[in-house]
Order: structure tokens, then C-alpha cells, then sequence
């Protein structure tokens, strides 16, 4: 290389050539220039990072702190939905428990006076506190129906006129309860030429008596009998009752009765109670026998000491399938209209013989169409109300708690109040009515338990609303700018560049061409 | 001595006073030109026979110190290189916009993590349906989006390497042709700073696109080699050849084997013919053709991994048919096992399909994933599955046609160490069944099996997305499969779109058909709630290919952690090379500065020097005036 030239330039190193400074104070104009926008974009958006490799590490707390506020937002969406939902759960269940305690208390009181006309009454009473029940059960909110587990767009409880009444091929509780009343008495209830023997044939043959229940699923089911003192023993078996395929039969022999001897028959009525029998050899029948004792006189001759006995029993049986079995009856009718999937009813086109349930549910309404899974109804709605948190809050129209009030409510509406059948209605009326009491009680239990879970929203809600405050202000700290900061930066390089045009202005002239 | 030698000495003076004035005004007019280098116009004494008779000036030389310049191409290199650079991935930084609008592919993935939480609340609501639809939507296109910008990003750097060789070829033709000139000129004695000028800005040009050395030999002429030492110019100048796909997609990617490679490579042809391919003989490390090869082949891949990452895991987590082995608690020691031959567990085992074991092992978590795959010699299975360390692969029979076989494939192919952990089938009661026994120190946690499935109405899982994006193409499930052809993670991103049967019938997102053959009701949340803990509950791990972790310690995590993460990522990388660029243009000017104080045009300089010139040029016309009138009084003596 040629040497630099010794004819002059004393210092190389010290030199700034002319292309060289106006670079460098184009160069340092635009640098701050470019400062002096990245502050006026961070003033005006009081955020200081114009992208996430700004933030640079800090991007994905910020990334997460933001997500975090946007799912917080969700879940409180969803809380008042689901808060919103639980209260109209909560209105609704509180009618059912009003319904069904008025209608109780109503109910009970009839049973208590005399006079029947308040029992007259209690249909209708029953069949309004049912209309209320059936609207509440079937709430809707949001389109969602309340009470139908997961099958929210199903309104559950079909029609109360449909549950009553039944449709075309299908019948409804009343039929239902009036063929089972047919099929447990073994006849019409007031037929006075053949009185109803609840399907319990009682004959004689010398000193042999033969109490035979054939009515298979229905009427009074000879459940046991007990022999505690005398000459009545059971005969062929010796074990007592046995069962046979269309009920139970019981074979005893009186031998030499005499007074005081006794069997005690225990009768099962259809829902699940019993009532026994006690059937008193006695010399002379007394006035006033004690409770469920029934006398039947001794004679010399066998025969009519077994005709005395058969005529007392039939006559027991018919007054007790004139009253508890008739109420009985109708509740078994109702428990299998209500709380057996598929319904049950009696088989076959007569009643008064058949042995056997339907269990098809061919040929009866199904008061219930909402969905029936999953086991526990709360889990049929969910709602996500925090990270890996979900609440359950469904609820269905067939829970036991709902379905015994409409259950009761649907009996007392559905079975005919008449003045040849009082002891009927006020057998069902005195099953009913205490279901009724202990029905709301449960509900009762059931609102406190919604109650828990709202309760647990609000908490929840509350948190959300602390830790989302939080977060938006983590989030801020990170990207915000201090405003001040900024605007003093800026109003030092707003100076600093009028100072740079200024000198530049002044260093151009320092030319020395211009003072040539 | 006599009055003539002073007359020709003075003329020397006056010119080579008009030279260095010549000079003078061309520094002056050239002081705003870049490149140009200061010139000076060296005289000396000039001496006949011992004695000196004036000045001469000597060619015209430049003031430049050749060390400092060489240093500033190779600073010139390395800014090119982290400027292109960075400003690519300034671009994907930026696709991802403000952090406060929210608006990057993390934040849309959250907000249809929480639509589809609201669906699971209001399963029954068809307008909250649309929106998760519209949400999915949004996802899949913000992927398409991404990864078409990404993939742009590419063939733009693919246009660029073409750019950036012509302009190689053309400077270092430039070089060639100059080096001949300057060699004949110095032979001469003539100037050559004006020639060396324009070489350098050939140099220069080079310098820019990739990293040079170069050697100036002793006839002037320019040595210029890359920094891997393939000479690029010598007597004459070798070219770079280049042949650019121009459009490039996911799946185009550089290969060594030629019949494979899908995008450009660069070759070196040398004067006498022979080629050199650089990408596997010393590719450039700096420059602009460094940058565009670093982001073709690695930089954007690896962004366009992570979209695919999230993709696939998108795809495929809500799609997948769960099966927990079914405990055994009557022995002594509690078994696992898949009845792989139950037809309501089990589709037919496809490529993809896995099965992952946790347990302890003496108090340590251990886990081992099972892959079944149609072919087991594929090299590129291990760099395709997250923990290829804890893997094993299982060759599926050929040809299947039910899982009969299964269980037995899976135990012959584990390792002796964790056979003994199973049952061996074929010498069980039920040879299709997999068993994984407790022992004394080996605890199960879970053992699940894996299998996308591709009927929307089998639930809860849902295929909700697919293959596919447009109408005109028909959408296929994607199965995550692992080989050969069914190996489709590249790309997926691109081509990712909602299931068009889904869009069809968005109460899809709810219905399904459960396991005892019943649609679930309308306003049954299963699905949906199962899908959003998919989502945000969910963990998975995640290939070593997105860069976001390695081998040995895969990233894992949820799939809004994946987004975020890859976020954060694109955005660190880029402020990251951006602050790297910033300090090398800051080196880059310093040394650039220094080489213009050395090699610049000072005005000032020049205008004083044009008055010493000046008065130098009086100096000698008046030495000519007096010597003049000496001559005159001289002649006058004879009058």
C-alpha cells in the first residue's frame, strides 16, 4: 500500500471528515427521533412494550397474568348463571315444600274434625296445591328447564290433567288407582250384594278352617299367624301359613274350642304396613271387644263354632278392604305410578282377578320425561367455577324428596271423594297427610343443601373478584409505564433535539468555505 | 545552477501544485460520496545526477489503512447478518401483536378454552355453540395464518438468497475485471486509487451477503476467498449458483441427498467448472446469505414446529379416545390391563396410537411410553416423539385386522429391563390382553391407552378439529401418525381447520353417543366439560422439535402453557438477536467511523490546504516573475 502521504495531515485519527459528521448527525436526529416515538406511543398507551419480545421473560407471566383475568371473567359469568339457576331452583323447591305442607296440614286437620265437609274439601285443595307443584317442578330459566337433569330442553313433568286422566292407550292415575283399588279388594268397594273379601277366601270343612289369600301381587296378603294359647293349631303343614303360586293359604284345626282360645292372622296391605287379626273363641260375644280383636262365638257343634269363625273373618276382611286396604291401595298405586320406572299398573283388561302387575309401562302414562341419569341428580349439571373446580347443581322433577310431595298431592286429587266411600278417603287421607309433613320436611333438607352449594358460589365469586383485582394489577405493574418518567424523558429529548438542530444549523456555517 | 534550473524548477512546482489542486477539488466534489476515499498527491524531490531540479509528483494514492478495512467487512459481514435476521423474527414478534390487545394465538386459544367452558354451562344454548364453533374457527385460521406468514417468511428468504448470489457474481465479475486493470495500471506506474475504489465497493458488496478474507498480492490484485477458504476470486472469479424454489411450504426442506431437497442449495462453481456445494462444504457464516440460509433451514422451521406442536396437540387432545387399564385388586399385588380384542375399548391399532405407563420404581417416577407404528426402521421416530429416551416402539402386525396380536407385539418389543414389569400374554389365560403387574418396588400410577378417533357421534372426545382448511380440499382425520405417510405434523398448522361435520351441526359439540349405546341428552355437559379439561387441564409433552425444551427434559405442560411458551419464545428470539444486532451496528459504526476519519473527505482540510496550495502556486509563479525579470535584466545588459 502507498504510504500516507507525510505532505500533510498531522493526526489521521483525529480528523472527522464532512460526509462522516453529516452521517453522524443524521444518524443521531433519527435516534432520537425513533426515542422520542417509542415514548409518545408508550404515553399514549400506558403500556411500555409494543410486543411480547419486549417483555421479553416477562412474557409469559404477563401472557398468564392477562389469561388469568379472562378466565376469571368466565368463571364469574358462569357463577351468576349458576347462581341465577340455583335461586329459581331454590323458588321452585320452596313452592313444592309450601304446596305439599299446606296441603299436609290441611289434610290432617280434616282427618281431625267430624264434620266431613272439610274432608270434602281436600281434593280440591289437592288438586291446586298439584297444579302449584307440577308449574314449580317444571320451571324454566334461560330456556333451560330446571328440573329435568341433563335434559334440559325436556320439559319434565308431563301435564297435570295427563298424569290424572291419562291420554289415548295410555292411562293415568286415576285409573291406575281404581283398577288397583278393584284388583286389591277383589270387587267394586260397594257392592253390597258381594262385599269386597280383599281377595282372601275364608271355608270350613268340619273342624278344619282354611284361610286362603289367591290374589298373587294384590289385595291383603296372609302374611303370618301365630297361635299363642288353645285348641286352634295349624294342620297340614304344621307350620302355619305357606305360600302358594297365587298368594298364601293356612289350614287349621279348631278341635274342642274353648273360651279364650286364639289365632292372630297378620294381613301385609299393599303398601308394605300390616295388620293383624285376632280371632277370640268366645262363649258370649261381648259388647265392645278390644282393638283388632274379633269375637266369634262357640258352639256345641263344630260346624257352626267354624261358620261362626269364617262369617266373623269375612266380615273383618271386607271392613278392612272397605278402609285400610282401600287407603293402602291407593298409596301402593300411587308409589307404583310415581316411583317405579316403568310404571306399573294392573295386568290384564279385568282387574278384579288379575294376579300379576304390568311392568311394561305399555299402557300408562309416564309422568316423568326428563332424563333419569346419573345416579345422583346434582351431578347432572355442572358448571366449571375454578381451575380442575366444577359445582354440580342438577336437579330432577323424580328426586324422592320431589317426587313423594307430587306423589301424595297426585293421590288425594286422583281418588273420588264419595259419600259411600268416607272410610276410603279417609284412609288415604290419613296415609297421605303425614307424607305430605314429612315430604316438606325433606325438602326442607334439600333447599338447605342448595343453600350450602350457594353459598360456596358466593365465597367463590368473591375470591374471583380479590384475585382478579390482584392479577389485572400484577399485570399492570409489569407493563405499565410511569408516566412521569416518560414525560420527562420526553421533554429532554424534545430539548435535546432542538439543541441538535440549532448546533447542526451553526455547524454547517462553520465551513470554511465561507470565509474564503 | 543557473537561472533556467530555477525556471524549470518553479514549473515543476506549478505542476505538481496544479495536481495536488486537481486532487484537491476532486476530494472536495467527491466529500458527500460514499465510498470515496480520500486522495493524495505524493511529490518528491525530483533529483538528476545527485542534484535536485524541482519537484515531481508521484502517482495519486489513497489514504486508507487496508488492516482497519478488512476488519470493518467482516463487522460489515456479522450486522448484515444479525440485521436480516432480526428483522425477520421482528416480523413474527410483531404477528403476534400488542401484548394488551391480546390478540396472539395464546390468548384465542384461552378464549376458546373459556367458550368451551361456557358450553359445558350452557350445553343446551345454541348460541353459546356458534361462538365455540366461531372460537375453533378463529384458532385454526390465526394457526393457518401464522404459518402462511412463516412459510412466506421463507420463500422471501429464498428469493433473497437468490438476490444476494446475482449480487455476488455481479461484484465479484466487478472484482475480476478490476484486479486485471489495477494490475496492468501498477505495472506502468499509473494510478490506481480511483480503480481500488470501486473495488472495494465490489469488496464491500460481497462482504455484505457472506463472510470474506482476501489478500492484496503484489501486483495490486485482490485474493478473495470465503472465511472456509473456497477461493472466490483469483486470477478469475468463481459464481455462486443458487437454484431457488421460489414459493416454499412447510413440508420443503433442505436435504443432503438431492433427489429429496426441496429448496435451493447453493453451489460454488469455480473458474474451471468444478462445483463445490457450500450448504455441506462451508457454508457462509455471516452475511445476508448466512442469514436467509439460517432462516430458511432453522429459525422459521423451528417457529413453524412450534405452531405445528400446537396444532397436533390441539388436534389430537380433543380427539382422543381415553382408556384407563382396568385394576385387578385380587392377587397380592394389584394388576393392570387392556383387553386390546374389546372391540368397545378398541379400534383396530393404527400407526400413532400409544400407550403411556406411570410408575415407581423404588420410590423414583418413571414413565414409558408405548408407540405403535407401521414401520419400526424409520430413522426420524425418535426425533418425532417427545421422550424418545423413555419410548419404545411397537411394529404393528402387517397385515392387521384386529388387535388379536397386539398385546404380544407390545411385550416382545419392550427392553429386558422393563419386560419384567408385564405379563408375559402368551402365558396368560388371555393372550390379548396386556398386564402390568405392582411388585415389591414398582407402584402403577396410570397406565392409559391413546387412540384418535374420527366418528364425532363416539364421545366424549370429538374430533372437532381436522386435515384441512378450505373447500376445495377434502378434510382427513388427523391421526398423529408416526411414519411414513402418515407421519403429517409438518405443516399440520397450515392446513388445520374445524370439522366441517361439526359446523355443519354444532350440537355435535354436545351429543354423542356414551358407552351403553344411548345419546346423551341435549343438555348433557359431558363433552364439553370433558374437552375444556382437555384443554386447560390437561398436560402433555411436547417434541424436542419446537426448541421449547430437549430430549432428555421435554417440555410439558398444558396446551395454553405450549402457546404461551411458544410466544414468549418467538418474542425472546427476536428481542434477543435485536439487541445482538444493535450491539454489532454499534461496533460496526465505531469501526466504521474510524475508517472514514482515516479515509474520509474533510472540507475544512481540503480548503486549507487549497490555500496553502494557493500560496505555494504564487510562491512559484513569483520565483518564475523574478527569474523572468532577471532574464530581462540580463538582456538589457547588452543595450
Amino acid at each position: 500500500m502507498s504510504a500516507i502521504s507525510s505532505f500533510y495531515t498531522p493526526s489521521v485519527l483525529n480528523r472527522a471528515t464532512t460526509l462522516g459528521q453529516n452521517l453522524r448527525v443524521r444518524d443521531s436526529v433519527s435516534t432520537l427521533q425513533n426515542r422520542i416515538n417509542t415514548l409518545t406511543e408508550q404515553q399514549t398507551t400506558g403500556r411500555w412494550a409494543t410486543t411480547h419480545g419486549d417483555l421479553r421473560s416477562q412474557s409469559t407471566l404477563v401472557q398468564n397474568l392477562r389469561q388469568k383475568t379472562a378466565t376469571l371473567e368466565g368463571y364469574a359469568r358462569t357463577l351468576n348463571q349458576v347462581q341465577t339457576r340455583i335461586e329459581a331452583q331454590q323458588g321452585a323447591t320452596d313452592i313444592v315444600q309450601q304446596a305439599s305442607d299446606a296441603l299436609g296440614i290441611y289434610g290432617m286437620a280434616a282427618l281431625n274434625t267430624d264434620a266431613e265437609i272439610q274432608l270434602q274439601q281436600v281434593p280440591r285443595e289437592a288438586f291446586g296445591a298439584m297444579e302449584r307443584i307440577i308449574t314449580a317442578l317444571n320451571s324454566n330459566i334461560e330456556g333451560r328447564y330446571l328440573f329435568s337433569g341433563a335434559d334440559t330442553q325436556t320439559r319434565p313433568v308431563v301435564d297435570l290433567d295427563t298424569i290424572l286422566e291419562g291420554k289415548p292407550g295410555k292411562m293415568g292415575l286415576k285409573d291406575a288407582v281404581a283398577n288397583r283399588l278393584l284388583a286389591d279388594l277383589g270387587g267394586p268397594i260397594d257392592d253390597a250384594g258381594n262385599p269386597p273379601d280383599g281377595r282372601v277366601t275364608v271355608s270350613r270343612a268340619g273342624s278344619q278352617v282354611t284361610v286362603q289369600h289367591d290374589g298373587g301381587d294384590f289385595g291383603l296378603k296372609l302374611q303370618n299367624a301365630t297361635f299363642p294359647t288353645g285348641n286352634i293349631q295349624p294342620t297340614a303343614p304344621t307350620t302355619g301359613v305357606v305360600g302358594t303360586p297365587t298368594g298364601s293359604t293356612l289350614s287349621m284345626d279348631f278341635g274342642t274350642l274353648a273360651h279364650g282360645d286364639e289365632v292372630v292372622l297378620t294381613f301385609e296391605l299393599p303398601d308394605g304396613q300390616t295388620v293383624d287379626v285376632t280371632m277370640l273363641a268366645v262363649n258370649q260375644r261381648s259388647r265392645a271387644p278390644a282393638e283388632g280383636v274379633v269375637e266369634f262365638e262357640i258352639d256345641d257343634d263344630p260346624a257352626i263354632s267354624t261358620a261362626n269363625f269364617v262369617n266373623a273373618l269375612r266380615g273383618r276382611v271386607t271392613e278392612i278392604a272397605r278402609s285400610d286396604l282401600a287407603g293402602a291401595s291407593g298409596v301402593a298405586a300411587a308409589s307404583d305410578f310415581f316411583d317405579v320406572y316403568p310404571p306399573r299398573v294392573v295386568d290384564g283388561a279385568d282387574p278384579v282377578g288379575a294376579p300379576t302387575f304390568d311392568t311394561s309401562g305399555a299402557n300408562v302414562v309416564d309422568w316423568y320425561v326428563g332424563a333419569r341419569g346419573p345416579a345422583d341428580a346434582r351431578d347432572a349439571m355442572t358448571a366449571k367455577i375454578d381451575d380442575a373446580t366444577w359445582v354440580s347443581y342438577g336437579a330432577r322433577a323424580n328426586e324422592s324428596e320431589l317426587r313423594d310431595a307430587l306423589k301424595f298431592t297426585a293421590l288425594l286429587a286422583a281418588v273420588p271423594y264419595t259419600d259411600d266411600t268416607v272410610d276410603r278417603y279417609h284412609a288415604v287421607t290419613s296415609r297421605a297427610a303425614p307424607g305430605l309433613k314429612a315430604t316438606a320436611g325433606d325438602v326442607v333438607d334439600m333447599r338447605s343443601a342448595i343453600g350450602v352449594t350457594q353459598r360456596r358460589l358466593e365465597v367463590t365469586l368473591d375470591r374471583h373478584e380479590d384475585v382478579r383485582y390482584l392479577t389485572e394489577q400484577q399485570a399492570l405493574r409489569i407493563e405499565k409505564v410511569d408516566e412521569y418518567e416518560v414525560a420527562t424523558e420526553l421533554n429532554n429529548l424534545i430539548t435535546q433535539l432542538q439543541g441538535t438542530y440549532s448546533i447542526t444549523a451553526k455547524v454547517q456555517q462553520l465551513s470554511l468555505v465561507n470565509f474564503l | 545552477m543557473s537561472l533556467f534550473g530555477a525556471l524549470n524548477s518553479s514549473l515543476t512546482g506549478l505542476r505538481a501544485t496544479q495536481v495536488a489542486v486537481d486532487v484537491v477539488s476532486r476530494n472536495v466534489a467527491n466529500a458527500s460520496t460514499p465510498g470515496y476515499t480520500r486522495k493524495i498527491a505524493p511529490r518528491e524531490n525530483l533529483v538528476v545526477d545527485g542534484a535536485g531540479i524541482g519537484v515531481r509528483s508521484l502517482s495519486i494514492t489513497r489514504q486508507v489503512d487496508a488492516r482497519l478495512q478488512q476488519n470493518l467487512r467482516t463487522e460489515e459481514s456479522r450486522s448484515n447478518r444479525l440485521s436480516t435476521v432480526a428483522d425477520f423474527l421482528t416480523r413474527i414478534d410483531e404477528m403476534f401483536g400488542r401484548p394488551d390487545q391480546e390478540t396472539s394465538i395464546s390468548y384465542t386459544m384461552n378464549q376458546f378454552a373459556i367458550s368451551m367452558g361456557e358450553l359445558a354451562d350452557n350445553p343446551e344454548n345454541s348460541g353459546v355453540r356458534k361462538s365455540v364453533v366461531a372460537q375453533a374457527d378463529m384458532i385454526a385460521r390465526q394457526l393457518n395464518q401464522l404459518s402462511g406468514s412463516i412459510q412466506d417468511m421463507r420463500s422471501e428468504a429464498e428469493r433473497g438468497i437468490e438476490l444476494a448470489v446475482e449480487e455476488v457474481n455481479k461484484a465479484l465479475k466487478g472484482i475480476e475485471a478490476l484486479n486485471r486493470e489495477i494490475a496492468n495500471r501498477q505495472a506502468v506506474g499509473q494510478t490506481t486509487a480511483d480503480l481500488e475504489d470501486r473495488r472495494d465497493g465490489h469488496l464491500k458488496m460481497v462482504a455484505e451477503n457472506m463472510d470474506i478474507r482476501y489478500i492484496e498480492r503484489g501486483d495490486g490484485a485482490l485474493t478473495v476467498f470465503t472465511t472456509s477458504g473456497h477461493v472466490l476470486v483469483n486470477e478469475r472469479a468463481a459464481q455462486l449458483s443458487f437454484d431457488s424454489r421460489e414459493v416454499l411450504s412447510a413440508e420443503s426442506a433442505y436435504s443432503t441427498d438431492d433427489d429429496a431437497r426441496t429448496v435451493g442449495s447453493l453451489v460454488l462453481i469455480s473458474p474451471g467448472g468444478s462445483e463445490v456445494d457450500l450448504l455441506q462444504d462451508g457454508p457462509p457464516r455471516q452475511g445476508k446469505l448466512a442469514a436467509y440460509l439460517e432462516l430458511r433451514d432453522d429459525r422459521l422451521p423451528e417457529a413453524q414446529a412450534q405452531l405445528d406442536e400446537i396444532a397436533h396437540t390441539l388436534v389430537t387432545a380433543l380427539s382422543t379416545h381415553e382408556v384407563d387399564a382396568t385394576p385387578d385388586t385380587t392377587g397380592a399385588f394389584t394388576t393392570y390391563s387392556f383387553d386390546f380384542t374389546d372391540p368397545t375399548q378398541f379400534r383396530t391399532m393404527r400407526d400413532g396410537d400409544s400407550l403411556k405407563l406411570d410408575y415407581r420404581q423404588g420410590g423414583v417416577s418413571k414413565q414409558l411410553s408405548v408407540y405403535f407404528v407401521d414401520d419400526i426402521n424409520d430413522p426420524s421416530l425418535t426425533s418425532r416423539v417427545p421422550n424418545p429416551a423413555n419410548s419404545v416402539f411397537v411394529q404393528l402386525p402387517r397385515p392387521l385386522t384386529d388387535n388379536a396380536q397386539i398385546a404380544q407385539a407390545t411385550y416382545n418389543s419392550l427392553p429386558p429391563t422393563l419386560s419384567g414389569l408385564f405379563a408375559d400374554p402368551s402365558s396368560t389365560a388371555t393372550p390379548g390382553t396386556l398386564t402390568v403387574r405392582n411388585s415389591a418396588n414398582v407402584a402403577v400410577q396410570s397406565f392409559v391407552s391413546s387412540q384418535t378417533w374420527s366418528d364425532p357421534a363416539g364421545g366424549p372426545q370429538l374430533n372437532l378439529f381436522r386435515d384441512g382448511n378450505s373447500d376445495r380440499i377434502v378434510q382427513t382425520d388427523y391421526t398423529g401418525g408416526l411414519t411414513g405417510a402418515s407421519y403429517t405434523k409438518t405443516g399440520l398448522a397450515a392446513r388445520i381447520g374445524v370439522n366441517t361435520a361439526v359446523m355443519d351441526d354444532d350440537t355435535l359439540l354436545v351429543r354423542y353417543t356414551d358407552a351403553s349405546g344411548q345419546e346423551v341428552p341435549r343438555g348433557d355437559n359431558t363433552r364439553p366439560r370433558a374437552l375444556v379439561d382437555r384443554l386447560t387441564e390437561s398436560r402433555y409433552q411436547y417434541s424436542g422439535q419446537t426448541g421449547l425444551g430437549d430430549a432428555s427434559m421435554p417440555f410439558s405442560g398444558t396446551l395454553l402453557d405450549l402457546t404461551r411458551a411458544a410466544v414468549t419464545y418467538q418474542g425472546m428470539e427476536a428481542t434477543t438477536t435485536k439487541s445482538l444486532s444493535e450491539d454489532q451496528a454499534v461496533r460496526t459504526d465505531l469501526l466504521s467511523q474510524r475508517n472514514d476519519s482515516i479515509s474520509g473527505v474533510n472540507v475544512d482540510d481540503e480548503m486549507a490546504q487549497l490555500i496553502m496550495l494557493q500560496s505555494a502556486y504564487s510562491a512559484s509563479a513569483k520565483v518564475m516573475q523574478t527569474v523572468d525579470a532577471l532574464f530581462d535584466d540580463l538582456l538589457s545588459l547588452r543595450r
